[in-house]
């Protein structure tokens, strides 16, 4: 006979290693976003001085659009390949110029991704949405440059005049990464903290006596309350804290926010 | 593939009914090997049934014969998401209310998450929503307890995103309704007795779908998803396949989804067998699972790394991801000979 006692140890015990697994989880994302920290604490900030090619650096990402069932007339994107191309050039540094050699990885400013996203007028929602209705869908590409005069970091090491990647990928963001990771590392550390917090509280209220009284069904329901939601907010966690060149992009056009 | 598969199916239909063994036709099954379908499901629903309603059967042995089965109802809802198993259309229905209850979860979502993008391993460029990659624990044994953790809430987030487009509101409503009767009938039960029906109803159900889920990390990790034959590993032990619906043979399943599951073990044989990595074809899973999880730490070296290569063994063939039968579907025979 399976009692009570069992059965609820049983169900605390699967708790606790889901809870311990998903904190064992965020952190393994943290430890990756303390190696990009760690490099962009020493991040190079300067200035795009020349672009070998028409732009010193670009980010791409390809999407999809497909119309939604909505009173509304309106396009949902998803993301589907992410691609970074540093052509490279000149970067003025503290009054010196160095040169910057790709291939590497680019980081574009989330402002940047979201005007670069942005539905021009009408007719080109109008269009964009006759090919969304279709199976297919519609696929477009959003891009953002980087060109002389932006300001930039370089995630790099400078040697004979060069910035080159020589203790990890070469980077060349729009943004300061060490920041965005400072405050990455900390909503994980956070998320971690609270998340075994949580678990601790509703099994405390679980086990409360008299033990299956009203109060621990309220335990209860708590902890399977955890237990389904604490996996959906961790997989939230760890994809807004993806790295920042396949950060998603995904977004929506509807017609009425169209200039 | 499902267009191709009816018309095998309907061969079978139209055999005449007077043909058919008694239980198909009392059950209402389209193939006599359904009938082991139905009785898993009512093996399952009896187990919950007898323990939520009978104290003495709140045993050891009920409650994992209950977990068990549990997962085989959840495969019996993958099965009849590829192929439905009744002649009428209100059985069918009904069977997706019963197995929405039997694993906590509307049964539908099965439809945009095994059927379309994982049998395509990606869609639309993005990767399939329980590829054995969103894990990655260095003990090997973490990998396979959290795999569920990640995978269902990228699968039912990927699911919310693919409802929301044009032309899926039959979808949206059929899911939504499974998913209010699944947790309205839990929750009527919970109501009644809560700690028998968290203990005796909820942990098996939420056993069946976890495990549902993790059978994609058993059966793809070290695979190679972008080879013809080698993206996914077989059980081929008899008597677990016998069990497990023939869901043991899964690249024969990933090649040609519509197959009725009856015709897998003699298309394994006939076609996938001889172009297959030999190491994919495990004869116990049992075994596979203790020497990949219990008794090793680390994760093993997946199978194209090893090789060295992803080509088809015996064409030298590139890659495919494509159906790897052109045209036609297995035959009445082959369903038959099971």
């Amino acid at each position: 006979m399976l009692s009570n006692e069992i059965m609820g140890l049983l169900c605390l015990a699967t708790l606790w290693t889901t809870a311990l697994l998903v904190a064992g989880a965020a952190l393994q994302d943290m430890r990756d976003v303390w190696s990009f920290f760690r490099r962009a604490r020493r991040a190079l900030r300067g200035t795009i001085e020349s672009a070998k090619g028409d732009v010193f650096a670009e980010w791409r990402v390809e999407q999809r659009g497909r119309a939604l069932d909505a009173k509304e007339e309106a396009i949902a994107f998803h993301d589907r390949t992410f691609e970074s191309s540093l052509e490279g050039g000149s970067v003025r540094i503290q009054g010196e110029l160095y040169a910057v050699q790709g291939p590497g990885d680019v980081w574009a400013t989330a402002e940047a991704r979201t005007r670069a996203a942005v539905c021009a007028d009408r007719a080109t929602f109008d269009a964009a949405y006759a090919q969304a209705t279709r199976a297919a869908g519609w696929q477009r590409e959003v891009r953002v440059c980087m060109r002389p005069g932006d300001d930039v970091f370089v995630l790099g090491e400078i040697k004979d005049g060069t910035i080159t990647g020589a203790s990890g990928p070469l980077v060349v963001s729009s943004f300061d990464p060490a920041r965005r990771f400072a405050f990455q590392l900390s909503a994980i550390a956070g998320f971690i903290v609270a998340e075994l917090v949580a678990c601790a509280a509703v099994t405390s209220i679980a086990v409360a006596p008299p033990l299956f009284g009203a109060r621990s069904i309220v335990g209860a329901v708590l902890c399977l309350g955890f237990f389904l939601g604490v996996t959906p907010l961790a997989v939230a966690l760890r994809e807004s804290v993806r790295r920042p060149s396949e950060a998603f992009q995904r977004g929506t056009w509807r017609r009425g926010s169209v200039a | 593939m499902s267009a191709s598969s009816s018309s095998s199916v309907g061969q079978r239909r139209d055999a005449g009914a007077g043909s058919r063994p008694l239980l198909q036709r009392l059950l209402g099954v389209r193939q006599a090997s359904d009938v082991r379908q139905v009785a898993t499901v009512a093996i399952y629903f009896g187990l919950l049934g007898a323990m939520y309603v009978f104290p003495a059967c709140r045993n050891l042995p009920c409650f994992i014969a209950a977990c068990a089965y549990s997962f085989l109802t959840a495969v019996v809802g993958h099965n009849t998401l590829h192929q439905t198993m009744f002649e009428a259309k209100w059985r069918n229905t009904a069977l997706r209310y019963a197995l929405s209850f039997g694993g906590l979860f509307p049964i539908s979502a099965v439809i945009p998450a095994h059927n379309l993008v994982h049998h395509h391993f990606e869609d639309d460029g993005q990767p399939d929503w329980a590829a054995p990659g969103i894990v990655r624990f260095r003990w090997n044994l973490l990998n396979l307890l959290h795999f569920p953790n990640v995978a269902g809430p990228l699968t039912f987030n990927g699911v919310q995103r693919w409802a929301a487009i044009r032309g899926r509101s039959g979808f949206r409503k059929q899911y939504t309704t499974e998913l209010v009767f699944a947790f309205g009938l839990t929750g009527l039960l919970l109501v009644r007795d809560f700690w028998t029906g968290l203990f005796f109803v909820v942990l098996p159900q939420l056993w069946g779908a976890r495990s549902f889920l993790r059978i994609n990390i058993i059966q793809h990790d070290g695979c190679d998803v972008g080879s013809k034959w080698n993206h996914s590993r077989n059980f081929v032990g008899k008597l677990f396949n016998w069990f497990m619906l023939n869901n043991g043979y899964h690249t024969a399943h990933h090649g040609r989804a519509g197959v009725h599951f009856a015709a897998l073990a003699a298309l394994h044989k006939r076609e996938v067998a001889p172009h297959i990595d030999p190491r994919l074809d495990e004869p116990s899973m049992v075994a596979y699972l203790a020497r990949t999880y219990l008794f090793r730490w680390s994760r093993p070296e997946g199978i194209a790394v090893s090789a060295g290569q992803s080509t088809d063994p015996a064409s030298g063939a590139p890659p495919a991801k494509e159906a790897w039968v052109e045209g036609g579907d297995l035959n009445a025979e082959d369903a038959a000979a099971e």
